[in-house]
């Protein structure tokens, strides 16, 4: 038997018995999945006051909605939640609950853990010395990295097997007044590969 | 519309009852429903999608999963037979993060590695290791790894953040806390097996005493703080937590080093 929904909430509240405590610790010992329903129930639970959701006045939205709802038309048991849905659309709720559109980024996204940022160089920078120092983040999951130099033909120069989030980059190969494009291909683990957009730069004397 | 006005003055428990009793008036009361908790259902949505479209998606979602066969789910509140009951809310909650997450399992797939270890395999692990194995200077890692001063000091004070989950937290507790990857003496240049390194990890865990493995998944598998598991467990003592995780460290040492160095 798995962890009941109500354990989780009176564990929440702090009102489950010390028996019910026992049972509970015992039984995530050996079940991941209870232990991360808890974990991230515990989580939101301990935030959830000043979650924020994002404004999103934008007719798209409602379109969306309309579309929502008319899949949900389909379905002839479903009829309760449509009536829900096209009343919150005439109550205007969607506009009076959407709060703070800034607040978005800083939540945890099951999708964005690959996403990789670029530190240095800024795309469309002018640089020069005898090394450049490519950075960017680390993705969380990821094994190792590929650099990639190409000239602004689009000809690779330079691939490069990494576990560093940099690269030094020597300027022999570089001819001043030429633009460079490069980018950082991602490997994860099961070898599936994500790369990251093209950036460009300009190298001077 | 009277009748709409009526509903909406209902707590939350006295709702819920009519909406699963009465048969005449389903209609309204799950609009009273849903208006009254779609902002709870959006801000958990928030949390499993980072698109707006994405949200709406899964906030119809979970209202056809919350209205399916009679409001089934919601009916569970209900007949809960424990002596104590928790608020609606509170409940609700769960409820619908449950289904967030069983629906993530399903179409993702389970996660099976710690989130401490997949977050520190690249640069941080390396800055890891010099720091806390070789003792080396901030400055000794800023020149092996040429990378700037100030990087090596965001990525020390990232990775003590991550793994204590509070700031400035004393470095002779944390690396405790840090051993966890060299109790697995994973290579830097270890080209593993996902299937093969899960079941060795299975099995080094299992000889770790149940209060031990209760520790050690909440803190490395589910990223939760030591004074957070201090909670969940009802432990509340952080100290015994920090012991536990001692001795299950001292332990998968032992097991990861008969595995893996022969
Ligand atoms: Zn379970």
């Amino acid at each position: 038997m798995h962890i009941s929904e109500i354990q989780i909430s009176l564990l929440l509240e702090k009102k489950l018995s010390y028996k019910d405590q026992q049972e509970v610790n015992l039984h995530i010992a050996d079940c991941p999945l209870c232990a991360e329903k808890l974990a991230s129930s515990y989580k939101l639970y301990n935030s959830f006051e000043s979650l924020k959701v994002p404004k999103e006045p934008h007719i798209r939205t409602t379109t969306k909605i309309y579309e929502g709802v008319s899949r949900l038309l389909n379905r002839v048991t479903l009829k309760y939640a449509l009536a829900g849905v096209v009343l919150i659309l005439s109550l205007v709720t969607f506009y009076t609950v959407f709060e703070d559109e800034q607040e978005v980024s800083k939540f945890r996204s099951i999708d964005s853990e690959h996403f990789l940022e670029i530190f240095e160089p800024t795309d469309e920078s002018v640089l020069k010395g005898s090394n450049i120092l490519f950075r960017w983040s680390s993705v969380e999951g990821s094994i190792a990295y590929r650099f990639f130099l190409y000239k602004e033909d689009g000809k690779n120069l330079t691939s490069t097997l990494l576990t560093d989030t940099s690269y030094s980059l020597s300027n022999l190969q570089l001819k001043p007044g030429n633009k460079y494009l490069w980018r950082i291909e991602i490997i994860f683990p099961d070898e599936t590969k994500h790369r990251s957009e093209i950036n460009a730069f300009t190298y001077t004397k | 519309m009277a009748k709409q006005l009526f509903y909406t003055f209902l707590d939350d428990l006295s709702l819920l009852k009519k909406l699963l009793d009465d048969r005449k008036n389903k209609e309204e009361l799950w609009t009273e429903f849903v208006h009254r908790f779609t902002k709870l259902i959006l801000k958990i949505a928030w949390q499993y999608e980072n698109d707006k479209e994405k949200v709406i998606d899964k906030y119809l979602w979970v209202l056809t999963k919350l209205s399916a066969n009679d409001y089934a789910i919601l009916g569970k509140f209900n007949n809960n037979s424990a002596k104590q009951t928790p608020k609606f809310t509170t409940w609700l909650v769960v409820v619908i993060n449950n289904l967030c997450i069983d629906e993530h399992r399903s179409s993702h797939g389970r996660r099976r590695f710690p989130k401490a270890l997949t977050q520190m395999i690249d640069k941080d692990r390396k800055v890891f290791e010099l720091y806390y194995w070789k003792n080396y200077s901030v400055e000794e890692i800023s020149h092996t790894l040429s990378l700037d001063l100030n990087v090596v000091g965001d990525i020390l004070e990232k990775i003590s953040e991550t793994l204590t989950g509070h700031r400035n937290n004393a470095i002779n507790v944390n690396k405790v806390e840090f051993t966890l990857l060299n109790e697995f003496n994973i290579p830097s240049d270890f080209n593993y097996n996902e299937n093969e390194f899960e079941i060795l990890m299975e099995e080094w865990i299992s000889k770790l005493t149940t209060d031990e493995q209760t520790v050690i998944r909440l803190r490395f598998w589910e990223d939760l703080s030591v004074k957070d598991i201090a909670q969940i467990t009802g432990f509340n003592n952080e100290q015994k937590i920090y012991t536990l995780l001692r001795n299950a460290l001292n332990m998968l040492r032992r097991e990861s080093e008969a595995d893996l160095i022969n």
